[in-house]
């Protein structure tokens, strides 16, 4: 590989110049080993996240042959999860590469797309989402090879084994009665055909196979779950739930999907040891990435081939019997194409990828792509809305001695408040905020503090321990016209063509939006806060990573692209692992339901194979 | 990047007759003050030039050794057997909170 010089001494820089020729290595010999004659396998499964990796363990575990098919390389977590480097430890201190580079707030809104074109981002080798980081750039795509059209859309997709799930944030929140039943509730578009006695089990089953960290707390808008040790609030945390208390506001330990008890049931994992910088990778695998939680378990029944480099552009119909027979791979770096074939279908590549992967599955009987007979594929696209924040200082620790405030794998949370027994006059459903407080590594609100010299390091050191911030997640309604087609020219590197969106923030979102502000601001002040800051500006389309719906779930195929199984309705054995069937997102983080769904998904379709039906 | 520099001697001169580096500690600390009064909305070029060098600075010298340790005296990125929360650690209620141990 390429080794990175500095500028300006020319000396190697060894946290950007990881060596993984190693594993990069053996992902090409598992590529080139495995071709369509390796099988045969009953199940391809397609992405190996969250979804994927579910998928494969439940099918796995249950003695079902599975080629599990992930587009980017292997992983080595031990060299790659960097997880306890200190920025000194880094020539450039954690910033990209010269050569490369993430995108801006800024740029997202007003970059024309593909963002990749720019003439300005030229002299760049890659242009990441602004998940791009000294840490995670060797597993975001370049958005030069993997562009999108249409509407500004921050959408962050990782290309290695894990995708995401190597560097997620860690939050296992449950959807509730709340989500299942929204509209019940308020009026607004429809329910899940299922509700949340269906997945409660799974969530469960979850929180035990993978360990969940967090409190009982007997909240309606945030279930419970099946709990390993909880972190604790430090003290800055402490005063503000104290304060929030009093206007009938909760403010709890974050829900992790870490292990801080540790797991009986995986050899690859450890217990959190506090360390508090999940985000990087867990080089203890505390925190869930779905390599050793879920796919090295899988791999060691001997039922599961992992096939890296290889980009699934479609899923194969056999006209004579409606089903699909497999799906069509472009190895990523030889460029054969190939088709591999399998009696059923699961595809978890992620929810958009996954919609992309059916719009592009034309034939003479789906048209515009499989599973799209309703018309309803693409559309419903739904995240969370994000941006609105808010920060001050918790008088009691001003001017203090530090402690340690942040290690533990996520900051406490306030589950939703609006909407949940009242009803807000402006708009329907919610946000919840996560944040937390105290002295973390790097003192980002330095630059707000006036001055220079001793005294401004001497203010900065009095502020330290004090700071308390918090962001909003705000539900984002499934409209029928927030969605994505196909753009009938762009294509990516390999050739597939790539995803047009056309999705804004709607009057919902943005009269919640103002509310949320309002809220933070009364929040703080109800705390005592110093020197409050109240950030009004929403971020760009996308950014939550949370995206969902576009291939959602119903009883009526007229109106839904899968059943209540996340079973395409035009052809059977065709299953969605991800979030896109989902109806709507809540405010909660999507990855643990990811997982219970898929588990539930995949009970199901264990079940069909089992009777002869699939 | 090299030019405004140049700008901030030019803006020295203009103040104190000599650019930046022949001037005495105590004028440079004064060229600092007026460059740095209206830093939240800085308008000349002296004035972008100090928030640019005050964020790059910031950035440089809170990922150091001596930022990160000496300074701030973070404790965080240790290996620990388990989060406590406030300082309750030692058995004590906490001093700041009154959280109980």
């Amino acid at each position: 590989m390429q080794v990175r010089k500095t500028a300006a001494t020319g000396a190697l820089d060894p946290t950007l110049a990881l060596d993984l020729s190693a594993i990069t290595a053996e992902s090409r010999k598992l590529a080139s080993a495995i071709t369509p004659n390796s099988g045969p396998w009953d199940v391809i499964v397609v992405g190996s996240g969250a979804a994927g990796g579910m998928a494969a363990f439940q099918l796995a575990t249950a003695g079902i042959k599975v080629l599990l098919l992930e587009a980017g390389r292997m992983i080595d977590g031990q060299k790659e999860y960097r997880t306890m480097e200190w920025p000194y430890q880094s020539m450039r201190r954690h910033r990209l590469p010269v050569d490369e580079r993430p995108l801006s707030v800024a740029e997202y809104n007003f970059v024309d797309r593909p963002y990749g074109n720019d003439p300005k981002f030229a002299n760049y080798k890659k242009l990441t989402s602004y998940a791009g980081n000294a840490f995670t750039h060797n597993w975001v795509v370049n958005e030069k090879e993997h562009p999108t059209t249409g509407t500004p859309y921050a959408w962050v997709r990782a290309r290695v084994l894990g995708g995401k799930t190597n560097f997620w944030g860690r939050g296992a929140l449950r959807y509730g009665p709340l989500q299942f039943k929204a509209a019940s509730l308020d009026g607004f578009d429809v329910d899940w055909p299922i509700g949340y006695e269906d997945v409660s089990p799974y969530y469960d089953q979850v929180d035990r196979l993978l360990g969940c960290s967090g409190t009982m707390e007997g909240l309606q808008q945030v279930p419970d779950g099946v709990f390993q040790r909880p972190t604790k609030l430090n003290c800055v945390e402490v005063s503000f739930k104290r304060a929030i208390a009093k206007m009938g506001r909760h403010f709890i330990p974050g829900r992790a999907g870490v292990t801080t008890d540790g797991v009986l049931n995986n050899k690859y994992r450890a217990r959190c040891m506090a360390r508090g910088r999940c985000g990087r990778g867990c080089d203890l695998n505390a925190a869930f990435h779905s390599p050793t939680a879920l796919i090295y378990p899988a791999r060691d029944t001997g039922h599961v081939t992992v096939r890296p480099y290889s980009v699934v552009s479609e899923v194969l119909l056999d006209p004579q019997t409606n089903k699909a027979s497999g799906v069509r791979v472009t190895d990523m770096n030889t460029r054969e194409v190939m088709d591999f074939k399998a009696r059923v279908v699961v595809l978890g590549a992620g929810c958009l990828d996954t919609t992309r992967i059916l719009l592009n599955s034309k034939s003479v009987r789906y048209p515009t792509g499989m599973g799209n007979t309703s018309d309803a594929l693409g559309r419903y696209l739904s995240e969370h809305l994000m941006g609105i924040r808010g920060s001050g200082f918790i008088p009691t620790r001003i001017g203090t001695e530090p402690t340690i405030d942040d290690a533990r794998p996520v900051g406490p949370y306030v589950p939703r408040f609006r909407n949940v027994t009242d009803k807000h006059p402006d708009f329907i459903r919610g946000y919840h905020f996560q944040g937390g407080g105290g002295s973390s590594e790097f003192p980002g609100y330095a630059a707000d503090i006036p001055g220079f010299g001793k005294a401004f390091k001497s203010n900065v050191r009095k502020y330290y321990p004090a700071l308390l911030s918090l962001g909003g997640f705000g539900e984002v309604l499934p409209v029928k016209e927030n969605r994505v087609t196909l753009d009938p020219e762009v294509k990516d590197a390999w050739g597939v063509p790539v995803l047009k969106f056309d999705f804004t923030f709607g009057d919902n979102e943005k009269k919640m939006a103002l509310d949320m502000a309002d809220s933070i601001e009364e929040m703080l002040k109800a705390a005592g806060a110093e020197d409050i800051r109240i950030g009004r500006e929403v971020l760009p389309e996308g950014w939550s990573i949370h995206e969902v719906g576009t291939a959602r779930m119903g009883n009526d195929p007229k109106t839904s692209v899968t059943d209540k199984f996340c079973r395409l309705h035009d052809v059977p054995n065709v299953y969605l692992a991800d979030a896109s069937p989902f109806v709507s997102g809540g405010t909660q983080n999507t990855t643990w339901s990811i997982l219970a769904m898929c588990w539930r998904t995949m009970d199901f379709l264990k079940e069909e194979m089992r009777s002869g039906r699939a | 990047v090299v030019r405004r520099p140049r700008r901030v001697d030019a803006e020295a001169s203009a103040r104190a007759g000599a650019p930046v580096a022949k001037l005495s500690a105590a004028q440079v600390d004064a060229l600092l003050v007026a460059i740095s009064a209206s830093e939240r909305q800085p308008q000349t070029p002296a004035e972008r030039f100090f928030v640019m060098t005050k964020r790059a600075a910031i950035q440089g010298y809170y990922s150091s050794e001596i930022g990160i340790h000496k300074d701030l005296r973070y404790k965080g990125n240790q290996v620990l057997p388990e989060f406590h929360g406030c300082l309750t650690v030692d058995g004590k209620d906490c001093p700041h909170c009154g959280q109980k141990a």
